[in-house]
């Protein structure tokens, strides 16, 4: 048997908006939210934009103690469920909340916090690093957290898979609930991965060119995609080549958007 | 002398907790702090007074509990004179 599964609330906190609202309009705007990125490690990457969340202060949200133990994307995660949850109006009472999970996707989890670790471990040399190091970063503290602040007590999986990682989050969390596993999920993903190390290791990955991000920066029109297509078509990465109808496609949805 | 006041000092910079709400006879349940933000604190305790927890379980409950835990350990590993 089967069921119908309906999206009950919705919630996001974004480059591109703080809520539902100003996230679409700023879309509908064609804001991508990438800009000149101003963190102070700037100077050691040649990746010198990306999409941040900016003027999100945590102590807004979150008081110092509860701030001990969650880590950003953690924060990003409880703000966006927050949203979702107040959208749907959802209370739910001690039987519905054994049969109500928590699906969440990221990658790379809390790499602000790892990266702490190692900098105090190998680059000085100090052989304590913070107890709770784990906690704040391990990729399914997010689905933790969402699942102890609203006693959400069903199935609580954190996907890792890469890009996709919250697309097949609330894929999964929507098969829970057509196939009667679940009658309630909160599904989504977070990610705060703007660090040095992190983005360094995108860098080395060669995924982004400076002239491409030139491009990035400028508000979309259609002359300015052209100009995006041209610089990339010019000096695209190795692997862009092997994908040819990527290419084709990429180039001529441009031309005609 | 007590730690009592430098644990006071650094509940009050950590937590952003009142000194008048940190009596002795505090529990620190009442003041919002779960476990880990307590093993959090004593993470900073121990670099702030150069001492070393050990993996002994005590019971803390309370602000003087926790000063009790950290004078003990002073005296323990305080050098011979």
């Amino acid at each position: 048997m089967t069921r119908r599964v309906v999206i009950t609330g919705l919630g996001v906190i974004s480059p591109v908006g703080k809520n539902t609202e100003e996230f679409f309009s700023n879309l509908m705007a064609g804001h991508s939210g990438i800009q000149r990125l101003q963190s102070h490690f700037i100077e050691k990457l040649s990746i010198r934009i990306g999409a941040p969340v900016n003027n999100f202060n945590p102590a807004e949200y979150f008081t110092k103690i509860q701030l001990t133990g969650i880590e950003r994307f953690s924060q990003l995660a409880l703000v966006a469920a927050q949203q979702a949850v107040q959208d749907a109006r959802l209370e739910l009472g001690e039987e519905e909340r054994v049969r109500a999970g928590v699906y969440m996707g990221s990658c790379l989890g809390g790499a602000g916090t790892l990266e702490d670790g190692y900098v105090e471990v190998f680059q000085r040399n100090n052989p304590r690093i913070k107890p709770l190091s784990v906690l704040l970063s391990m990729n399914n503290a997010a689905a933790s957290h969402l699942s102890i602040k609203y006693h959400l007590q069903g199935s609580n999986i954190t996907y890792a898979t890469a890009c996709s990682s919250s697309a097949i989050a609330i894929g999964e969390a929507y098969r829970q609930i057509r196939h009667g596993y679940a009658d309630v999920m909160l599904a989504g993903g977070s990610e705060a991965m703007l660090t040095l190390g992190a983005m360094k290791a995108w860098e080395a990955l060669q995924t982004w060119r400076m002239k491409i991000q030139k491009t990035l920066l400028l508000p979309v029109n259609r002359f300015q995609r052209i100009a995006a297509v041209w610089y990339w078509a010019k000096e695209p990465p190795s692997w862009y080549w092997k994908t040819p109808n990527v290419r084709l496609n990429g180039v001529l949805k441009s031309m005609l958007n | 002398m007590s730690s009592l006041p430098t644990i006071q000092r650094m509940m009050v910079e950590q937590f952003d907790l009142k000194l008048e709400d940190l009596s002795p006879d505090a529990q620190l349940e009442g003041l919002g702090l779960d476990s880990l933000s307590v093993i959090e604190f004593m993470f900073n305790l121990e670099d702030e007074l150069k001492i070393k927890l050990t993996d002994e379980r005590v019971e803390i409950k309370t602000v003087q509990d926790v000063a009790n835990v950290v004078d003990r350990i002073i005296a323990e590993q305080k050098p011979a004179a």
